[in-house]
C-alpha cells in the first residue's frame, strides 16, 4: 500500500482525472487538495499514541503491528476482567488453605496455568470477537492476527501471575512450576483453537489438566505432582501442540461458519 | 488494476442439512450488482462466500482468475476487496479512528501516517469527521453503518461487497451513501445485497433476484421493471389476489399476472419487477 494507491482513491473519489491538463499545464484537482488538506489536519489533530502503543514502538514493534497489538484488550476487555477475577481467586484460595506451605501452593499451582487459557478463549474467534468477518476478509494472516492476539493477552496474564506468584506467601521455587504446564496448555489450546471454537478447546483442556493434577496429587504429594516429571511433560506437550498449531494454521484463515 | 471479474460457478451451500445456497452460473463484471430477494433467500450467503468469509462448500469462485481455497490466491483476493457485513461489528469502546487504523493494519497498510490519510478519507466520504474521536458505543446505529462503509472503502479496494449498506440509515445519508456508490462503480465491481430496490438497484447497472437460495432473475434494471410491464395499478384499497403495498394515504400500488378488468395499467417500476418475479 503506498501514497499512490491512496492518490488512485483519491481519483476514484472525484470521479474524474486526478489532473485536469490543458496546454501541457497540470492543474491540481481541488478535491485532491481537499484531501490532502484533510490529511494535514489529521496528522495536526490526531490524537498522540497511548502508552502502550509507545511503549510497543520503542521496543521495536512494527507500525503494522502495534494496532493489532493495542487493539486487543479493546476488543476483549472482558478478557481482563476474567483474568483478574482469576488470579484474585487464586491468591484468595492459595492463602485461605490451612496446610502446610507446599499445600499451600498446591491451589495456585493447579489454577495458574488455566488463566492464561481465559484470555486465549476470548481473544479471538467468531462468537468472541466482534470484527471477526472484518478480519476474515482482511489480506492479513489468520495465523499471525491469532499469534499477535493470544501472545498479547498471555504476555499480560503470565505478568500478572507472575506478580501473584511473589505474594504467595511459600512454596520456594515451586512459586513457578505452574509456567511451563501454563505454556502447554495455551498452546494445546491454540492448536485445538484451529479445529474447534477456542472457548472450546480452553475448555477441554481445562478440565484435562485438573483432572490430571486431581489424580496426580491424590497418588503423590505436591512435591511431586509439580515436580520434574511433569515440567518434562509439559516440555513435550508444548513442542506438539506447537506442532499441531502450525500444521493446522491455515485453518484459522477461514474460520467462519463452525 | 482493472475492475475485477466474479464467477461463480455450481455452488451449493447449506447450514447444516438445510441448504441456503444453490446457483450454476453467476458472472459479476465490472460495475455495480444488486442482489435482491426477500429474508433469508441466501443474499448474505452469497456474499460472505465472494468476501472469502465463508468457506466454500461446493463449487468454484474465481476472482479474476483467482481461487479463493488456495491460501495464496485467496490472499491476494482479499487484498482487492472491502466488506460490509450484515450486522455491524464493533469493539464500542474503541474510537472511531483507532478502529479505522485497526481496520488499516488488517489490510495490510503498514505506515500509520498513510493510515491516517486513509481514515480521514474514508470517515470523510461517508461524512463522520466529526465523530473520528468519539468512541464507537457513541454513535448512533446508522452512524455505526457508515462507519462499516469507512472500513471497507481503506486500502483502495477494487471489489466491494456491501450486505445491506443503507439499513439504518436516514435519507439523506441513503442518498449520499448511493452517490458514492454511484462513483465509486465507475472504476470498481460492486455486488451490493439490498432492500432498496427504487434507491439502490435503480442505480446498479445489473441486478440479481435470488429466491430460495437460487437465482430468479438476472439482467438490468430495466429489464427486471419490464417483467412487471401490464401487471401494475394503482387503487384505493389493497386487492388480496395482488401484491400490494401502500404508497400513500388511500393509495395502494399492486402486481399480479395481469390488470383486472377496469383498472389501468401503470409504468412499472424496479420494484414492481421485483415483485412480479418474487411472486410468479
Amino acid at each position: 500500500m503506498t501514497i499512490q494507491d491512496f492518490d488512485a482513491a483519491m481519483t476514484r473519489a472525484a470521479g474524474r482525472p486526478r489532473y485536469l491538463g490543458g496546454a501541457g499545464a497540470a492543474a491540481a484537482d481541488p478535491r485532491r487538495l481537499a484531501a490532502n488538506l484533510a490529511a494535514i489536519d489529521a496528522e495536526i489533530d490526531a490524537p498522540a499514541p497511548g502508552v502502550l502503543a509507545r511503549i510497543l514502538s520503542r521496543l521495536g514493534v512494527g507500525e503494522g503491528t502495534v494496532p493489532l497489538v493495542t487493539a486487543t484488550p479493546a476488543l476483549r476487555r472482558s478478557w481482563i476482567v476474567a483474568v483478574t477475577v482469576a488470579v484474585l481467586f487464586a491468591l484468595s484460595a492459595a492463602n485461605s488453605n490451612t496446610g502446610d506451605g507446599v499445600d499451600r501452593i498446591v491451589v495456585f499451582l493447579t489454577l495458574a496455568p488455566l488463566i492464561p487459557l481465559v484470555g486465549v478463549a476470548l481473544a479471538f474467534g467468531p462468537r468472541v470477537d466482534p470484527t471477526h468477518d472484518v478480519a476474515l476478509a482482511a489480506p492479513i494472516d489468520g495465523f499471525r492476527l491469532f499469534l499477535i492476539r493470544a501472545l498479547t493477552v498471555v504476555g499480560a496474564s503470565t505478568l500478572a501471575l507472575v506478580i501473584v506468584s511473589l505474594l504467595v506467601p511459600s512454596g520456594g521455587v515451586h512459586r513457578v512450576a505452574w509456567l511451563l504446564p501454563a505454556v502447554a496448555a495455551t498452546t494445546v489450546t491454540m492448536a485445538l483453537s484451529t479445529r474447534f471454537d477456542p472457548r472450546v478447546a480452553a475448555a477441554t483442556v481445562a478440565v484435562g489438566w485438573l483432572v490430571i493434577v486431581t489424580v496426580a496429587v491424590s497418588a503423590t504429594d505436591a512435591a511431586a505432582t509439580f515436580g520434574a516429571t511433569m515440567q518434562v511433560l509439559s516440555l513435550f506437550v508444548t513442542g506438539g501442540g506447537a506442532v499441531g498449531l502450525f500444521r493446522r494454521r491455515r485453518r484459522l484463515d477461514v474460520m467462519s461458519d463452525r | 488494476m482493472t475492475a475485477p471479474t466474479v464467477a461463480v460457478d455450481s455452488i451449493i451451500h447449506c447450514y447444516g442439512a438445510r441448504p441456503a445456497l444453490s446457483i450454476s452460473r453467476l458472472v459479476f463484471e465490472g460495475g455495480s450488482t444488486a442482489v435482491l430477494g426477500p429474508n433469508g433467500s441466501g443474499k448474505s450467503t452469497l456474499l460472505r462466500l465472494l468476501a472469502t468469509v465463508a468457506e466454500l462448500q461446493e463449487g468454484t469462485i474465481r476472482v479474476d482468475g483467482l481461487d479463493p481455497t488456495d491460501q495464496l490466491q485467496r490472499t491476494a483476493i482479499r487484498r482487492r476487496i472491502g466488506y460490509v457485513a450484515q450486522h455491524d461489528g464493533f469493539p464500542t469502546r474503541m474510537r472511531v479512528d483507532a478502529f479505522c487504523d485497526y481496520v488499516g493494519a488488517l489490510k495490510e497498510i503498514d505506515s500509520a501516517r498513510l493510515r491516517r490519510r486513509w481514515t480521514t478519507w474514508a470517515l470523510d466520504q461517508v461524512g463522520l469527521s466529526s465523530v473520528a474521536h468519539d468512541r464507537i458505543g457513541s454513535l448512533s446505529g446508522g452512524m455505526q453503518r457508515r462507519l462499516s462503509i469507512a472500513q471497507a472503502l481503506l486500502g483502495n479496494p477494487d471489489l466491494l461487497i456491501l450486505d445491506e449498506p443503507l439499513a439504518g440509515l436516514d435519507a439523506e445519508r441513503r442518498a449520499e451513501i448511493a452517490n458514492l456508490f454511484v462513483t465509486l462503480a465507475e472504476s470498481v465491481t460492486i455486488v451490493c445485497a439490498t432492500h432498496h430496490a427504487e434507491e439502490l438497484a435503480t442505480l446498479c447497472h445489473r441486478v440479481v433476484v435470488v429466491d430460495g437460495g437460487r437465482p430468479v432473475f438476472v439482467g438490468t434494471p430495466g429489464s427486471l421493471a419490464a417483467r412487471a410491464e401490464g401487471r401494475v395499478w394503482e387503487t384505493t384499497t389493497a386487492v388480496p389476489a395482488a401484491v400490494s403495498r401502500a404508497i400513500g394515504p388511500g393509495r395502494f400500488r399492486c402486481v399480479a399476472h395481469a390488470v383486472p378488468a377496469g383498472e389501468s395499467p401503470v409504468p412499472p417500476s424496479v420494484a414492481d419487477g421485483y415483485l412480479a418475479v418474487v411472486h410468479p
